[in-house]
C-alpha cells in the first residue's frame, strides 16, 4: 500500500528527533508470555575459559548449517517458477489468473474532473458453491460524504480531507452481455453500514454455478475527489484509482470476502485480465497499469491510449498534461516513471534504484513476471498520490532537494516495487491479513535497502545531521515502542488507532521477520520465505500458508514456539542486563557475576558476550524462555569489564536495547561509561545559544 | 556620553578586553554548567553501557531510539528550562546590552563597571530600541511565514517542483535578510544612544540614515564581523562532529578548548563590530 509515506515521515531527516516524540511507555498490560517451546535449533554457544553459566548454557548447532548456499534460490523454488498454473491451483482446475476479467473503455474530463466509462465485466465461479449474486467493491464511494466508514474511520488521520470536493461512483447501466433485462434496479447496498455505498450487490437472474461464468455489460461514471488517500485530482493532474465496480472474492467455500472500505484497510480482488481504453483531451500523457498494445490515438473525442495487461487485479492510471517522462529498464523489465518538470534528477534516481532493486526481488521472491513497471513521481501540492502500488504501476514521493544519501526516494520507490509481490502477485486479503502485505513488504524493503547500501546506514546516511540511520532501526523500534500490543494477525479494521495499525502491521511484523532471519540464518530464512513466496503467487495466501511454509522449511518449532506467538499474540518482550559486577580477590584474582533478565514473550535463544578487562571476550548462549531470570558467575585473571546481551541485535523484537549491555561495577576504574561527547556537546549548544541572544 | 575616539586595535584592551572576557566567561561557565546538570539528569542510562555516550551511535540509530524515548519527558523538560534559560539569558541583556556598545564606541573605552552604569543610564531610550527591534524581528518572521503561505496558494498551479521549491525558499531567504537587518540596525541605534547620547527615536532615525550614507560601514561590516565571528565556531562545530564522537576523552576535551576560543573570538568580533561603529560612523556624524 501505500504507507510507505507514513513511515517514511517518521524515518526520514529527523528520525532521531522525531523519536523524542514518541512514546516508548512501559506496558504493564501487553506482554501475554506464549507457551514457547523449549528449543529453537539456533547458533551454537562458544563457552569461553573462566565463564561458568549457571543457568546451564546448552550447545547447538549452527544456524547457517542446514539452508541452501544461497539466500533464497533452490530448487523447490526454481521448480516454483514465476509462471501460474505450475501445480492445479485449486479443485476444479481453474485459472486463478483469469477469474475476473475486465473491458472498459474511459474517457476523462479533467476539467469536471469526471470519467464516464462502459464495458464488459466477465467472472467466473471458482467456488464450490453456485453463485446467486454477485458482490462488488465500489471504493470511491467510500469518499462519497462524511458519513462513509472511510470517512469516519480516517478521523484523526492525514487522510481526513479540510475539502468537501467528495468522489463517488454511480453504476448507470448493468446487463448481461449481449442483450439482457436492466439489472441497474436490482443493485443494493450492505445493510449493515448505513450510509456507506462501497459494497453493491447484484442478484444474478440465474445462479452461476462452479466452473461457469457470466458477463455484464456495464456503463457507470466516476466523479473524482480533491486528492484524498491517493486517488483524485490536484488541479489538471489526475490520479484515477479505485475507480470502477470491482467483483469481490469469492473463496472456496462459496462465501463472499468482502467489507467497507475502512480508512486502514485496502484492497483484495481476484486476477484476471485487463483491457481499458483510455481516453483523454490532446495534450494529456496517460501512465498506468500494464504496457500500451498500440500507440495513443486521436480520435474525435481526444487521444486515447490503450492498455492490456493479464495476470492482474487491479488497474490504476494517472493522466497529466504537464508530464515528463523517462524511460529506462531493469532487465527484461521496461521501465517508464512519469514526473513533472523540475524533477529529472528524481525520476534518474528512480529507474537507478529500480534498476538495481528488482534484481534483488527477484532473487529473494521469484522473478518479476511482467514486461512492464510504471512509476509516478507525483507533482508539486499532489504529494498525496505518492506512495501508493497498483498492479505494475507505483507512485513514489521524494523531493528534489534531499540528498542521495537520504534515501527516502528509495525507500519509498523500493517499497511500493515490493507491493508488486506481496499485493500484486500474492495478493492476500488486505482486509483481513493486512500484515501479509504491509508487514512482509516493509521487511522485504529494508532487507534489499540493506543489500544495496550496506548495514547500519541503509535509510540516512548524512554524517553532518547526525548518525546514520538503518532501515531495519526504524522497524525495530517503532516495534518496540507499542505501548498496548495488538496481535500481529489483527483485521485491518479492529485495530483501534490508525497509529497502532501503522507500528504492528508495518514494524512489528518486518521485525518478527528480521528476527527470525537473524536467528534462523540468512540463507535458512531467506530459503524458508522463498518457499512461501513461490507457494502464494497468484493463491491468495492466508497466514496459514505462511506458518505452513515455515513449519515445513524450518521445523514444526519455528511455528510453535516463534512465529506463532509473535504473530498471533499481543506482547512486549524485554531482554536485560540488570546487574554486573566484579570483585578482586584476596590472591589477586577476579570474580563477578552478571544478572540477565527476561520479561514478556516470544524469546528465542540469545549469545550473551562477557567482555573481560584485558580484552579477552567469552560466549555463552541463554535461552530466556527456559530460564527467564539467568545468573552468570565469572572467575579469572582479568577483571569482568562489561556483559552484553545479544551484542548483535539478532533478537530485533526486544523492546529496550538499552538495557541490554553493562559495565561491571567494582573494577576500580570508575563505574560509569564515557559520557564526555554528550557533555561537550550539550555545552557547545548551549554557549552558541547564549552568545547568540547575548550583547 | 562617551564621544572621545582612539585608533583601534587589533585585540581588544582595557575595558573592552574585559568587556569581551566578562561576556565571554558568564556565557561559558553557565552553558558549562547546564551542560553539567543536563548530564546529571539525562546520561545516566548511557553511563551504564560499556561504550558510555557512543552508545547513541551504535545499532543504526536503534540506541539514540531507545535513549530518546526513554528519556523523552526529561529530555522535554531540560529542553523547556534550556529555552527558558536562553530567554532570560535574552531579557538580561536586554538591559546590559548597551554595556557592550558603550565599551565598543567610546575613544578611550571604560570599565564595565562604568559603561554598564552608562547603559542604565539610558536604560529608556535602549529598552525602547530593543522593543522597536523584538517587534520588527517578530514582523520579519510574519512575513516570511504569510509569504510562504500565500506561494501556497498562488502556487498550487505551478507544475515546475524546483521552481515551486526555490520561490519558497527565495521567501524565507527574503524573511532572514530582513532579519538580519533589523539586528544590524538595532545595534546601530544602540550604538548612537550609546555613543553618541542619542535618545531613542533619533537614534533609529539616524541609524537608518547611516544605512543610506554608509552602507558598507554598517550593513557591509555588520555582515563582515557577524561572518568573522560565527564562521571559526561553525567550522569548528563540523570538524566536532567528525571527531568527538569517533575519539577518545581526550580529543573531545581538545576540541571543547579550542571550541572555548572561538566563543571568545566571536564575543572579539562583536566587540570590533561596535569598535568599527564608533570610529567610522559615529565620528563622520559628527
Amino acid at each position: 500500500m501505500s504507507d510507505a509515506t507514513r513511515n517514511v515521515r517518521a524515518l526520514g531527516l529527523g528520525l532521531a528527533l522525531c523519536a523524542l516524540g514518541t512514546a516508548a511507555q512501559a506496558d504493564p498490560d501487553g506482554g501475554a508470555a506464549p507457551d514457547a517451546g523449549r528449543d529453537a535449533g539456533l547458533d551454537a554457544a562458544v563457552r569461553g575459559p573462566g565463564l561458568t553459566a549457571d543457568g546451564g548454557a546448552r550447545d547447538a548447532g549452527s544456524a547457517e548449517a542446514g539452508p541452501p548456499a544461497e539466500a533464497g534460490v533452490s530448487a523447490e523454488a526454481e521448480a516454483g517458477g514465476d509462471e501460474p498454473g505450475d501445480e492445479p491451483p485449486r479443485p476444479g482446475a481453474f485459472d486463478p489468473t483469469r477469474v475476473a476479467d475486465y473491458s472498459f473503455d474511459v474517457r476523462l474530463d479533467p476539467v469536471a474532473h469526471t470519467a464516464v466509462a462502459r464495458g464488459v465485466i466477465t467472472w467466473r465461479n471458482t467456488s464450490r458453491v453456485p453463485a446467486d449474486d454477485l458482490w462488488f467493491h465500489l471504493y470511491m464511494n467510500g469518499f462519497e460524504n462524511a458519513d462513509t466508514l472511510f470517512m469516519q474511520s480516517a478521523r484523526g488521520t492525514h487522510w481526513y480531507p479540510t475539502h468537501t470536493h467528495w468522489g463517488a461512483i454511480t453504476v448507470r447501466s448493468l446487463r448481461l452481455h449481449e442483450g439482457g433485462d436492466e439489472l441497474v434496479t436490482r443493485l443494493g447496498y450492505e445493510p449493515s453500514l448505513p450510509g456507506d455505498r462501497t459494497q453493491m450487490r447484484l442478484p444474478l437472474p440465474t445462479p452461476v454455478a462452479p466452473g461457469e461464468s457470466v458477463s455484464l455489460d456495464v456503463s457507470f461514471e466516476v466523479r473524482l475527489p480533491e486528492l484524498i488517500s491517493r486517488t483524485g485530482y490536484h488541479d489538471r493532474f489526475h490520479m484515477v484509482a479505485q475507480w470502477f465496480p470491482k467483483v469481490a472474492v469469492r473463496e472456496e467455500d462459496g462465501r463472499w470476502a468482502r467489507f467497507g472500505f475502512h480508512a486502514y484497510s485496502e484492497f483484495y480482488a481476484d486476477f484476471g485480465r485487463y483491457d481499458v481504453r483510455v481516453t483523454v483531451p490532446e495534450g494529456y500523457l496517460v501512465g498506468g497499469t500494464g504496457g500500451e498494445v498500440e500507440p495513443a490515438q486521436s480520435t474525435r473525442e481526444g487521444r486515447r491510449f490503450h492498455f492490456v495487461q493479464d495476470r492482474v487485479h487491479d488497474f490504476a492510471f494517472t493522466a497529466w498534461d504537464q508530464f515528463r517522462e523517462l524511460r529506462g529498464d531493469a532487465g527484461d523489465v521496461r521501465l517508464r516513471v512519469l514526473y513533472a518538470p523540475g524533477d529529472h534528477a528524481q525520476a534518474e534516481r528512480v529507474v537507478s534504484v529500480l534498476r538495481d532493486g528488482l534484481p534483488r526481488f527477484a532473487q529473494r521472491f521469484g522473478a518479476y513476471p511482467y514486461a512492464t513497471l510504471t512509476v509516478l513521481l507525483p507533482p508539486p501540492g499532489a504529494q498525496e498520490a505518492g506512495g501508493m502500488e497498483y498492479p505494475t504501476f507505483i507512485t513514489t514521493d521524494g523531493a528534489w532537494w534531499r540528498p542521495r544519501r537520504d534515501r527516502y526516494l528509495e525507500y519509498v520507490t523500493l517499497h511500493e516495487f515490493g507491493h508488486q509481490y506481496f499485493y500484486g502477485l500474492f495478493a492476500s486479503n488486505e482486509h483481513d491479513h493486512p500484515f501479509l502485505d504491509e508487514g512482509f513488504c516493509e521487511y522485504a524493503t529494508a532487507r534489499v535497502l540493506e543489500d544495496l547500501y550496506g548495514p547500519g546506514r541503509s535509510l540516512f546516511d548524512l554524517p553532518l545531521l547526525g548518525p546514520p540511520i538503518d532501515a531495519w532501526a526504524g522497524e525495530s523500534f517503532e516495534s518496540a515502542s507499542i505501548a498496548h500490543p495488538v496481535p500481529v494477525t489483527t483485521a485491518a479494521d479492529a485495530f483501534p488507532s490508525y497509529g497502532r495499525y501503522g507500528r504492528v502491521v508495518y514494524s512489528r511484523t518486518a521485525t518478527v521477520l528480521r528476527t527470525a532471519e537473524l536467528s534462523y540464518g540468512p540463507n535458512r530464512f531467506g530459503y524458508a520465505l522463498r518457499v512461501y513466496a513461490d507457494r502464494a503467487r497468484f493463491r491468495h495466501p492466508t497466514p496459514e500458508t505462511f506458518f505452513t511454509a515455515m513449519s515445513d522449511t524450518l521445523g514444526e518449532e519455528s511455528v510453535t514456539r516463534f512465529f506463532g506467538p509473535a504473530l498471533r499474540t499481543p506482547f512486549r518482550v524485554d531482554l536485560a542486563v540488570t546487574e554486573a559486577e566484579s570483585r578482586r580477590l584476596a590472591n589477586g584474582r577476579f570474580e563477578g557475576r552478571a544478572v540477565l533478565e527476561a520479561s514478556g514473550g516470544p524469546t528465542l535463544p540469545v549469545e550473551v558476550r562477557v567482555r573481560r578487562e584485558d580484552g579477552h571476550e567469552d560466549r555463552v548462549v541463554w535461552d530466556p524462555a527456559v530460564e527467564p531470570v539467568k545468573v552468570l558467575t565469572y572467575a579469572g585473571g582479568a577483571a569482568l569489564a562489561s556483559v552484553s546481551v545479544d551484542p548483535e541485535g539478532r533478537f530485533a523484537l526486544d523492546a529496550n536495547r538499552l538495557n541490554n549491555a553493562r559495565r561491571a561495577v567494582g573494577r576500580g576504574d570508575g563505574a560509569s561509561g564515557d559520557t564526555s561527547p554528550l557533555f561537550a556537546r550539550f555545552a557547545w549548544w548551549m554557549g552558541n545559544l547564549l552568545r547568540g541572544v547575548g550583547p | 556620553m562617551i564621544v572621545a575616539q582612539s585608533p583601534s586595535r587589533w585585540f581588544s584592551t582595557g575595558g573592552r578586553g574585559g568587556g569581551v572576557l566578562a561576556a565571554w566567561c558568564s556565557a561559558q561557565i553557565f552553558a558549562w554548567l547546564w551542560a553539567w546538570v543536563g548530564l546529571r539528569t539525562l546520561g545516566a542510562p548511557l553511563e551504564t553501557r560499556p561504550e558510555g555516550a557512543l552508545a547513541l551511535l551504535g545499532e543504526g540509530g536503534r540506541l539514540a531510539m531507545d535513549y530518546a524515548a526513554l528519556q523523552q519527558n526529561t529530555l522535554r523538560l531540560y529542553g523547556e528550562a534550556t529555552a527558558l534559560m536562553v530567554a532570560a539569558w535574552w531579557l538580561a541583556w536586554l538591559f546590559l546590552g548597551g554595556a557592550f556598545a558603550a565599551m565598543g564606541t567610546a575613544a578611550v573605552a571604560p570599565t564595565v563597571h562604568r559603561a554598564v552604569v552608562e547603559a542604565a543610564r539610558r536604560f529608556k531610550s535602549l529598552l525602547a530600541i530593543e522593543l522597536v527591534t523584538v517587534l520588527a524581528m517578530g514582523l520579519s518572521v510574519g512575513l516570511g511565514w504569510y509569504g510562504w503561505r500565500y506561494l501556497d496558494r498562488v502556487d498550487a498551479g505551478l507544475v515546475d517542483a524546483q521552481r515551486a521549491d526555490l520561490r519558497h525558499g527565495a521567501v524565507v531567504l527574503g524573511a532572514a535578510v530582513l532579519f538580519a537587518l533589523v539586528r544590524c540596525w538595532r545595534d546601530v541605534a544602540v550604538a548612537f544612544v550609546t555613543g553618541d547620547g542619542r535618545r531613542a527615536l533619533e537614534a533609529a532615525g539616524d541609524a537608518l540614515g547611516a544605512f543610506a550614507r554608509r552602507p558598507h560601514r554598517t550593513l557591509g561590516a555588520g555582515l563582515g564581523w557577524a561572518l568573522a565571528g560565527w564562521a571559526p565556531t561553525a567550522l569548528l562545530g563540523l570538524a566536532t562532529v567528525f571527531t568527538e564522537w569517533r575519539a577518545g576523552a581526550a580529543v573531545v576535551l581538545l576540541m571543547a578548548g579550542v571550541q572555548q576560543l572561538a566563543s571568545w573570538w566571536g564575543y572579539h568580533c562583536r566587540m570590533k563590530w561596535f569598535v568599527s561603529l564608533g570610529e567610522h560612523v559615529l565620528r563622520r556624524r559628527g
